[in-house]
């Protein structure tokens, strides 16, 4: 299962050439490896987790299954969003077979799905803020602009 | 590893568990021999099977075993526990072989030859002798017989005897006795032809009559067919060539037990049950081996290995879909005549019946977790030198594969106490006038969605003197608190870690290795322990245990707009608050306190706890739950409790695992996740766990209070007027409306359920009907007797408190009872009695005067003594009261006899039962509590009641002298 695990891990960074979900938290554009994506959800019902750190927003219901949401803006150090501003989710998932975990990145937008070529990925500045650093490894440079390629085991695993 | 090193890993295991309790048997049953077959199988698939994968280790020793096993089997060799021993030793070694195996996929270097000597050993033992040969019997011919018809009519004939005789045979149907004489004919001819053996004869006897189990059977064919040749006319020595000849050779039969008699003496008599599954499988010898070849092959075709992780996938979606189904129907509910109810009703069905279907696939028989209990206590017999017999019952009672993982252990611990410090030695034992042999009885049942777990022995029950004892070195009770502590209190201190980790208690006190773990473990999946003890008969321990775990009972409740579930498992009992209610919440330097009964409750809130954010203002309102984590009581404040649920619990994600207040999730009907409270988790939050003895019995006293006290309602009257009444006494309470109130002769009256009853003060002033000083309504009790009702006005109910009648001051005047401490408050006890004959008025007195029934009153309490004459004498009778017999007899020794004895439950009253002329009074025994209201064994009693009911006591009156009743 480890293996399976890393293995998942190096196509999401290593072999950059590969399909990413956009999504957009604040100003910033953020790349999701679609492998890990099992769906995308708006305006969700969250119920709050008492004593939760606090970029857990909560968990949801996702047809049956209890899925732990977690807010992109607080994860990345990112102001709150305001209560009249949009929200969407990008489930993803987390470890394998029966110990598999879904969590719910709560971003701004959602964006296309692209696919890349690794000509474009490289690795992400050395003046990029420490925490951003571990969980953005690389990034893609699109026309329109920067994709930061998100490690999302880093993202949820790091949480609290 | 490779798939078929694990394959075979697998069915080694589940073979050498099996084969554990069936040599424990086979030791004290050596002459079964299905039972050596099963075992010599599986030592030889063993062998065989690690020749082929190259283990030479295990080859070696289940070669060697095979080898003892095969004497025994060819009966050169009695099986005696001096060549059992080296086998078991065999089974042990292999299993210790194997899960090295299991653990690094190699046998690992080491040396056997000790073992295998042993067993060599074993095998090379005397020889058991042989079987004395079968005598060559003289057959007769056909002829000799007269022929196929003789055979006919003599079948017929043995048939019918086997039917009138037998136990087996009664039991057949016509047409199993037909054709069973049918059988008998052919074979006969057969044997008369030499074309088949005897065995058979009897052996398709057996078969053909159902419930032949019995191997004394054999015997009875052979003489019912006596008896029917000799009916018939055969002579004698051509009977007695085929007689001889069955005779001999029905002993040897496959199926027979008779043969092994030179081996070693049949038992006595199988166990009064089967001990397990294997057992009972096996407790049927007489099944014949190709039957049970057959069962099995069709056993085994029948079921599918199935792996757990694909079976709790199955119920994880299923779960899912348990929940869709609740938020479709939930949804359906609110759009009426939808074409889809009809359909939805359906689906509603085949869920429900899903979730059904695959929690059973999850269950299996509780057994399986006692498979090596057989074996744990003989080990512990042999070692400790005792004489242990395990029964267990209710083996096949089924219940989720999780639970019963985690319940294994302390099962096992438990085995293990009552056989090694439950159970006596067998000289202690027979010093105690009990059998040598200690019983350990296991038992298991369903009851109400719990799965019941009992262990007793019969052994020495816990020390309690030497436990009071431990428990003030212990520093764990006071001097006072010990002496005052009842049995049952100090029993549980066994499952107290202070007491029972100490090493040098666990040898006075008998028993307690881990109890504190025990009860730890049973409580993590949400059961109860319980325990039962008398000392020199024995201990009981009663656990219940959820069925399953995934599916829980939850109370939902609500603290600052959020939900959450808290299993009902762990909550005794709800209480609701209110500024304006009794049950008012109490602060200590900021820490809430509830008054509860006699208890101080601590009190946590879910909203501090779990720093929610206030809603609104705190109305004050709100609910209590009232939780117990093993010997911690403690009340947690919610604003509501919605109401009972079943909840799927899902695990936490990995992110909040740590939070030590949740233990999981769950999505309720409407589709809401919701967080499951950990009842455990808040009770270390609260970080005020009670390390002393003081709340470690919440069981105990909750069992005690009812012997030792009763309720009491307490009110308030007046400015810090305290009064006290039993709440026995008190038919209802009300709140007083002024308007009801009336002026009728001079008296104030109530109008009362379309009746006038008289209104009292305590202290017989008139009655001030206004409002209390709070603007609240005053409260009124009513007591109602026969017709003669009343209400005693109040100012308002404080409390109802347990407390032990026992006044501590005398009574100060009429009306008065005497006065005790409640709640740290002195309280007068009211006697209703007198505020009855006050009531009662002239009534009472014309029926007094018209029948007076004498009744004689024994009582040695003098408070019972106060409170029941004026009862009595209100509901019509002359009381006499005495406080002993000895002071009762005076009483009936001069003037008339009375129609009716009322004597406390240990009083003995055959001395005085009798009056002067002859006459036998009735007499009724009083007791203290329900619980007691068992006929006194001291006689002379022709009823029981309850001395703290009024109505009970006079229905008992009532029913001991109907005579007297007429007469009135």
């Amino acid at each position: 299962m480890n293996a399976m695990t890393a293995r998942r891990r190096s196509t999401d960074l290593d072999a950059p050439s590969s399909v990413w979900l956009s999504v957009f938290v604040g100003d910033q554009t953020f790349g999701l490896p679609v492998l890990r994506v099992r769906d995308v959800i708006a305006s969700p019902v969250i119920n709050p987790v008492p004593l939760a750190p606090q970029e857990v927003a909560g968990s949801l219901n996702l047809r049956g299954r209890i899925v732990t949401a977690i807010d992109m803006r607080l994860r990345m150090g990112l102001p709150r969003r305001r209560a009249d501003e949009k929200v969407m989710c990008a489930i993803v998932e987390l470890g394998e077979g029966a110990q598999a975990e879904y969590y719910a990145l709560l971003v701004d937008e959602v964006g296309d799905v692209l696919s890349l070529g690794s000509d474009i990925f490289e690795k992400s500045p050395v003046t990029l803020a420490a925490e951003w650093q571990s969980l953005c490894p690389g990034l893609f440079r699109l026309e329109r602009g920067l994709m930061l390629a998100l490690d999302v085991d880093a993202v949820v695993g790091g949480v609290g | 590893m490779d798939d078929v090193l694990r394959e075979f890993l697998t069915e080694a295991f589940e073979s050498i568990e099996a084969l554990d309790a069936g040599l424990v048997r086979f030791e004290r049953q050596p002459d079964d021999p299905d039972l050596l077959g099963e075992i010599f199988r599986v030592m030889h698939t063993i062998k065989g099977t690690c020749g082929f994968l190259n283990l030479p280790r295990l080859e070696r020793i289940a070669h060697a075993g095979e080898n003892v096993l095969g004497l025994f089997r060819d009966r050169v060799l009695a099986p005696t526990p001096a060549s059992v021993g080296p086998i078991l030793m065999a089974i042990d070694q292999i299993k210790h072989l194997l899960v090295q195996l299991d653990r690094t996929g190699e046998e690992g270097p080491g040396d056997d030859g000790d073992l295998i000597a042993l067993l060599d050993a074993a095998g090379a033992a005397e020889p058991a002798g042989e079987a004395p040969p079968v005598a060559e019997a003289q057959l007769p011919s056909m002829e000799d017989l007269g022929g196929l018809a003789t055979l006919d009519a003599v079948s017929e004939v043995m048939v019918r005897v086997l039917a009138d005789t037998c136990f087996f045979a009664a039991r057949a149907s016509q047409d199993d006795l037909d054709l069973t004489a049918g059988f008998a004919r052919d074979a006969l001819a057969a044997i008369l032809r030499k074309e088949i053996p005897a065995s058979a004869f009897i052996g398709g006897i057996w078969r053909g009559l159902p419930g032949a189990a019995d191997p004394s059977a054999g015997p009875a064919i052979v003489i019912a067919l006596d008896g029917a040749l000799e009916e018939l006319g055969v002579a004698p020595d051509d009977r007695a060539g085929l007689i001889e000849f069955l005779s001999a050779s029905s002993s040897s039969s496959a199926s027979a037990s008779a043969s092994a008699a030179p081996v070693a003496p049949p038992p006595a008599a199988e166990p009064a049950a089967p001990a397990s599954p294997v057992a009972s499988a096996a407790a049927a010898p007489a099944q014949t081996p190709a039957k049970q070849t057959e069962d099995g092959a069709a056993a085994s075709a029948q079921t599918i290995r199935v792996s757990v992780d694909a079976l709790e996938q199955l119920m994880n979606v299923v779960s899912e879909l348990v929940l869709i189904r609740n938020q479709l129907l939930q949804t359906a509910r609110q759009i009426p005549d939808s074409p889809f109810s009809g359909p939805l009703q359906r689906l509603n069905h085949v869920t429900s019946e899903l979730q059904e279907s695959v929690m059973t696939t999850r269950m299996q028989p509780i057994g399986n977790a006692w498979s090596k209990l057989p074996r744990i206590v003989r080990d512990l017999a042999v070692e400790l030198g005792k004489k242990i017999d395990l029964e267990m019952l209710g083996a096949e009672t089924e219940l989720d594969r999780q639970v019963l993982e985690l319940i294994k252990d302390p099962l096992t611990h438990m085995i293990r106490n009552a056989a090694d410090h439950g159970l006596e030695r067998p000289e202690d034992r027979r010093a105690a006038g009990k059998p040598d042999t200690g019983r350990i009885l296991l038992q298991a049942r369903h009851e109400g969605g719990h799965i019941v777990v009992e262990i007793s022995d019969d052994g020495r029950g816990l020390p309690v003197e030497k436990l009071r004892q431990k428990a003030l070195d212990n520093g764990l009770m006071s001097r006072a608190e010990a002496e005052a502590a009842s049995d049952t209190q100090l029993q549980q201190l066994i499952f107290h870690a202070g007491l029972s980790t100490a090493a040098a208690v666990t040898n006075v006190s008998g028993r307690g290795v881990g109890m504190d773990v025990v009860r730890t473990n049973i409580e993590k999946i949400g059961g109860t322990i319980e325990l039962s003890s008398r000392e020199g008969a024995g201990t009981r321990f009663t656990i219940r245990i959820p069925l399953t775990l995934t599916i829980v009972s939850a109370l939902i409740v609500e603290s600052a707009g959020q939900r959450f579930a808290m299993p009902q498992s762990s909550v005794l009992e709800l209480v609701g608050t209110s500024p304006s209610s009794r049950n008012l919440i109490e602060h200590l330097n900021g820490a809430p306190v509830l008054r509860l009964r006699d208890r101080l409750l601590p009190l946590t809130s879910l909203q501090a706890l779990l720093r929610l954010d206030a809603a609104g203002e705190p109305s004050g309102e709100g609910c209590i739950l009232v939780t117990q984590i093993g010997a911690f009581s403690f009340g947690i404040i919610v604003d509501r409790v919605f109401d009972t649920e079943e909840i799927v619990v899902k695990p936490v994600a990995q992110v909040l695992k740590h939070i030590p207040l949740f233990s999981g999730n769950t999505i309720l009907g409407d589709g809401t996740v919701i967080m499951i409270l950990d009842p455990k988790g808040i009770a270390a939050a609260t970080g005020r766990v009670d390390t002393g003895a003081a709340t470690d019995q919440i069981f105990a006293e909750r069992r005690t209070r009812a012997a030792e006290s009763q309720s009491v309602l307490v009110a308030r009257c007046g400015d810090a007027q305290w009064k006290a009444v039993p709440l026995s006494l008190v038919a209802r309470i009300e709140e007083l409306d002024a308007a009801r109130v009336e002026n009728v002769d001079g008296r104030r009256v109530l109008q009362y359920r379309g009746a006038l009853i008289p209104l009292m003060t305590i202290d017989h002033t008139p009655p001030d009907i206004g409002l209390n000083a709070d603007g609240k309504p005053k409260s009124v009790l009513v007591f109602e007797n026969a017709g003669k009702d009343f209400a005693l006005l109040v100012d308002d109910i404080h409390d109802i408190a347990e407390h032990s009648l026992q006044a501590q001051l005398e009574p100060t005047g009429p009306g008065h009872l005497g006065s005790m401490i409640i709640d740290g408050r002195a309280v007068d006890l009211i006697d209703v009695g007198h505020y009855w004959s006050l009531a009662a008025g002239k009534t009472h007195a014309r029926h007094a005067a018209a029948s007076p029934q004498r009744v004689l009153l024994i009582e040695p309490n003098p408070f019972f003594r106060r409170i029941l004459q004026p009862l009595l004498a209100s509901a019509g009778y002359a009381v006499t009261a005495a406080e002993s017999c000895e002071d009762a007899r005076s009483a009936t020794a001069n003037g008339k006899p009375f129609q009716v004895i009322l004597a406390d439950a240990d009083e003995d009253i055959e001395t005085i039962a009798t009056s002067e002329t002859g006459e036998r009074m009735p007499a009724v025994a009083l007791a203290d509590t329900d619980d007691a209201l068992v006929m006194p064994a001291s006689g002379g009693f022709a009823d029981i009641a309850n001395k703290h009911d009024r109505r009970d006591i006079l229905r008992a009156i009532r029913a001991v002298t109907p005579d007297a009743t007429r007469a009135a």
